[in-house]
């Protein structure tokens, strides 16, 4: 075997664990929909505010969590996130009834739920262009819509 | 520095793995207490002169001549009596340097002496050449509380500390967690903004936010808000999110203006983003 052919072999085995660990199960895939139901949800339950809003999860954030770094098991998280994501709609909402911050969201249209494990924060809201997003510390008790409200209000 | 030693009877219920070690410095407290109580007392004591002084200088009892060099009656006191003053309560704290390498028993007695002194002899803590031997000794006193973790070591070095503007590189955070454990976070904050001038990184420290947060809350000493102003200004980058939520989460219904509004919107204002928080609640 030649240099170049042994190289490849050994880049091979190297990278060949890295692609079955990104390769996503049907399970995994139903999980991340689960998930995405409740983000269309969330959506649906910002009704004082006179316009739809599209939320979603961030699935680049989630993956790009060192999942071996920190020592836990990403499909362990698929639940929590689901219930963390539930309460963005009703915290969010609860803004409108304040017409200042009704008006604020008016500028918004799309609301981004970013997975972190930055445990300095809670959940930390920031604003670009039509875009709210909110950075959540994944691995602390599960978020309360008052938790959506503060972050929300600090940025606006 | 007396509200920490009347706090500091209340830590004996807790830490009982380390109870042996902390009734030593609970000791050492309590005996700082009652030497503080008496320093302000009129005693009946024989009066000393300048030659008794000098001769307890040369024999080097200091802390026998700072408990006695307030007999020497203020028109018999030359030049030289608040310099041996001076250097007897420099040299008590290089003692307690040396002391407090072996363990904090060791160095308890004499740590009790250094704040009835200042307390007698307030011009010690105006001292630059105390305060820098105060500044290593304390050095010395939190390595040691860091080898013997002991209920009641914040007390003890808040009490050491006062008066120090400048510690040596990473001391100022170590009292900080050491106070914050043992007396509370707003209480800490002199320490974490002192930290927070020595060395950014601190501005991480989750400890340091807490701190700022309580004080900024709670304090009614106006050097206390001063620090923990001065301590969000420095970390405004890292404090930003803390501060921000505190400031939505404080109703401010009440007829008197809530203390954080007080004293954090001066920080707020000017720092960050015009939100409609700060508009509404700062104005």
């Amino acid at each position: 075997m030649n240099k170049a052919a042994l190289t490849t072999a050994a880049l091979l085995t190297l990278f060949a664990p890295a692609v079955t660990v990104h390769a996503q199960t049907v399970a995994e895939k139903k999980l991340r929909a689960s998930v995405d139901d409740v983000a269309a949800k969330a959506a649906d339950d910002i009704k004082d505010c006179g316009k739809k809003f599209k939320v979603s999860f961030d699935w680049k954030a989630f993956d790009n969590i060192d999942w071996k770094k920190i020592g836990r098991q990403k499909n362990d998280y698929y639940d929590s996130e689901a219930n963390n994501v539930s309460h963005l709609g009703e915290g969010l909402n609860k803004l409108c009834a304040d017409k200042d911050y009704k008006a604020a969201l008016t500028k918004v249209s799309t609301i981004v739920y970013r997975s972190t494990n930055d445990e300095s924060i809670r959940v930390k809201a920031s604003i670009s262009g039509g875009t709210m997003t909110l950075d959540n510390y994944s691995f602390g008790s599960t978020r309360a819509a008052a938790d959506y409200e503060t972050a929300a209000k600090a940025a606006l | 520095m007396t509200r920490f030693l009347r706090r500091s009877f209340l830590v004996v219920r807790v830490a009982p793995a380390a109870r042996r070690g902390f009734l030593a410095l609970a000791a050492c407290a309590a005996l700082v207490a009652t030497l503080v109580a008496h320093a302000g007392t009129a005693r009946a004591d024989s009066e000393l002169s300048m030659q008794d002084l000098v001769a307890l200088d040369r024999q080097k009892q200091w802390t026998e001549l700072l408990d006695s060099a307030d007999r020497v009656k203020p028109g018999a006191r030359t030049a030289d009596w608040a310099r041996l003053v001076t250097a007897a309560a420099t040299r008590v704290v290089e003692q307690i340097a040396r002391a407090s390498a072996t363990g904090l028993r060791q160095a308890s007695s004499l740590v009790a002496v250094v704040p009835a002194a200042e307390h007698r002899y307030a011009f010690l803590v105006t001292d630059a050449g105390y305060l820098d031997a105060k500044a290593r000794s304390l050095a010395g006193v939190v390595a040691a509380c860091g080898r013997e973790p002991l209920s009641g070591c914040g007390v003890v070095v808040a009490a050491l500390a006062d008066g120090v503007a400048r510690f040596p590189p990473g001391i100022a955070k170590a009292i900080a967690l050491l106070v914050a454990d043992d007396i509370g976070p707003a209480e800490s904050v002199h320490f974490w903004a002192l930290a927070a001038d020595d060395d950014k990184d601190t501005c991480r420290h989750p400890r340091l936010g807490r701190a700022v947060v309580h004080a900024l809350r709670s304090a009614q000493a106006s050097a206390q808000i001063a620090d923990a102003q001065r301590a969000a200004t420095t970390c405004f980058a890292q404090l930003e999110q803390t501060l921000v939520e505190e400031l939505v989460a404080t109703k401010d219904t009440a007829k008197e203006q809530p203390l954080y509004l007080r004293n954090a919107c001066p920080v707020l204002k000017a720092h960050g983003p015009q939100t409609i928080a700060k508009k509404k609640k700062c104005p």
